[in-house]
């Protein structure tokens, strides 16, 4: 019976592995037989130390950055634009008042009573008696 | 179950718990908040304020003398969603304002107004109340507005510890030319409150804030200033006054280096100052005035320097009454004997008792601007 015999697949077939070089097939051989060396193990309890001083260290790492947050806050982060005469309420315009007369005091709260909290008004000064240009 | 065999690596994991148990304490709020902050309640009264026309605003200006009549009822029921927080704020132990103290002189206290017209309504509603016989409604509404006004002034400047001052006079005027109409569970409950108040501010507390967060944001403030236009960072404390003009005082600093080393040299001022609030009246006033005698013609002192003795005085002035009104509710209770539990704070025995056609009055030997510290308690109800 005649075999037909596909061309490629006759190629394929001359494609045979080469015989690997005496020498490295010794070195292979020797690396198998040697016993297998089991990586290092850690102790379970240095798992835990481990465990617990990283998570006290993102513990003091978090407290340090909300403490940064918290005193953020600067001369230079008023709320309060720089150059902008300031607020009726404001510690400072209270002192002022306050420099003038104890009744220039009660006038400025009085008016800053009946004024709904937000943005100030310049009428507040001239409802508490005070000239807004000299506030300027 | 854990196993360590050496003993330094434990240590060690220790320090490393404590201090992260530390690093956490440090950075917790001074009040937490949530349902303990009494600021969050007041801030809701504020919120509820009735609004306000000018006969309203009359009305409230003159809460103690005028007639609480239609028009005044109206306001204290339109004020009672206001009133209600300012109960559930006072039942609480703590209060954060949430200020931000680093905004310096430009620190916004829109609670100090709020809180003087939120007492004011109180006291009005608590005068209809005594008119109305419901004596023991009016001890709530007195001490809630004292809670108020501790909680304002502490821990403050000095202008958050005038307005304290001034709401719990208003307070002590109204118990005590009322005191008499109390009925004797309704002085009980007012005596219990009035041992338990929050601590206020003191002049000691409001000048350490003046020297931190005015003296030295103000250095800051120049510091950071342009060597150009340093004179700029002086502004917010431009005012007219008869010391000199703005341009005048500033013109005298010359220069931002000289400025800086003229507000630098304040800070003896502060302390010595501080030192001095602890002294006894007298020693206060003669220290402090050679003080202020010593800087207030300085450059810096015409800027910035308030009275502080008028504070002292005011304040002073303020915790005696607060004594005389707790002294006067233990008289009416157990009788003038009760006086030798309270002693004169300015004096060597108790407060001097004296009957008056009117009820009685308790003096204290303390004299401001040469008159005696007097409390004028109304008659007992018939």
């Amino acid at each position: 019976m005649n075999r037909w015999t596909d061309p490629l697949e006759a190629e394929l077939e001359s494609l045979r592995p080469h015989e690997l070089p005496p020498l490295l097939r010794q070195r292979i051989i020797s690396a198998l037989s040697e016993p297998r060396r089991r990586p290092p193990r850690a102790h379970p309890s240095r798992l835990w130390i481990g465990a617990l001083a990283a998570a006290a260290c993102l513990v003091i790492a978090v407290a340090i950055w909300r403490g940064r947050e918290q005193g953020m806050a600067s001369p230079g982060r008023s709320p309060v634009a720089a150059g902008s005469s300031p607020p009726t309420d404001s510690v400072v315009a209270y002192q002022r008042a306050l420099a003038q007369s104890p009744e220039a005091l009660d006038a400025l709260l009085d008016a800053d009573a009946v004024r709904p909290i937000g943005p100030p008004v310049s009428g507040a000064y001239v409802l508490a008696g005070m000239d807004p240009d000299s506030l300027r | 179950m854990i196993s360590i065999r050496h003993p330094r690596t434990f240590h060690g994991l220790i320090a490393c718990l404590f201090l992260a148990a530390a690093a956490l304490r440090a950075n917790e709020p001074a009040v937490s908040p949530g349902n303990t902050n009494a600021a969050l309640q007041y801030w809701q009264a504020f919120s509820q304020l009735p609004a306000m026309d000018e006969h309203r605003q009359q009305i409230v200006a003159n809460w103690n003398t005028v007639p609480v009549d239609a028009d005044a009822v109206k306001l204290i029921e339109a004020s009672s969603t206001a009133l209600t927080y300012l109960h559930r704020g006072s039942a609480l132990e703590s209060c954060d304002w949430g200020l931000q103290k680093e905004d310096g002189i430009m620190l916004l206290m829109p609670h100090l107004a709020k809180a003087r017209e939120l007492a004011r309504l109180a006291l009005l509603r608590a005068r209809e109340e005594l008119d109305t016989q419901n004596s023991a409604a009016a001890a709530d509404d007195i001490a809630d507005v004292l809670v108020l006004a501790n909680f304002v002034g502490s821990d403050t400047f000095a202008i958050g510890l005038l307005v304290q001052d001034s709401i719990e006079q208003m307070a002590f005027d109204l118990a005590a030319s009322r005191l008499g109409q109390f009925a004797p569970e309704s002085l009980r409950t007012l005596a219990d409150r009035l041992g338990k108040l929050p601590h206020g501010g003191t002049l000691q507390s409001a000048l350490r804030n003046e020297r931190q967060f005015s003296l030295e944001w103000m250095i800051a403030r120049l510091r950071n200033a342009n060597d150009q236009s340093w004179q700029e960072a002086l502004r917010p404390l431009a005012i007219e006054t008869p010391k000199g003009t703005f341009e005048a005082i500033v013109e005298e600093l010359k220069t931002k280096a000289g400025a800086v080393q003229e507000f630098e040299e304040f800070r003896p001022f502060y302390d010595e100052l501080t030192t001095l609030a602890e002294r006894p009246p007298d020693v206060f006033r003669s220290r402090a005035a050679d003080l202020l005698k010593k800087y207030q013609n300085d450059a810096v002192g015409r800027l910035m320097l308030s009275d502080f003795v008028r504070v002292f005085d005011k304040d002073l002035a303020t915790r005696t009454r607060f004594s005389l009104l707790k002294a006067a509710v233990a008289v009416l209770l157990s009788g003038p004997g009760e006086l030798r539990n309270f002693p004169d704070p300015a004096g060597t025995g108790p407060f001097e008792y004296a009957a008056s056609e009117r009820g009685f009055e308790l003096r204290s030997k303390l004299t401001i601007d040469g008159r005696p510290v007097v409390l004028a308690v109304g008659k007992p109800r018939r």
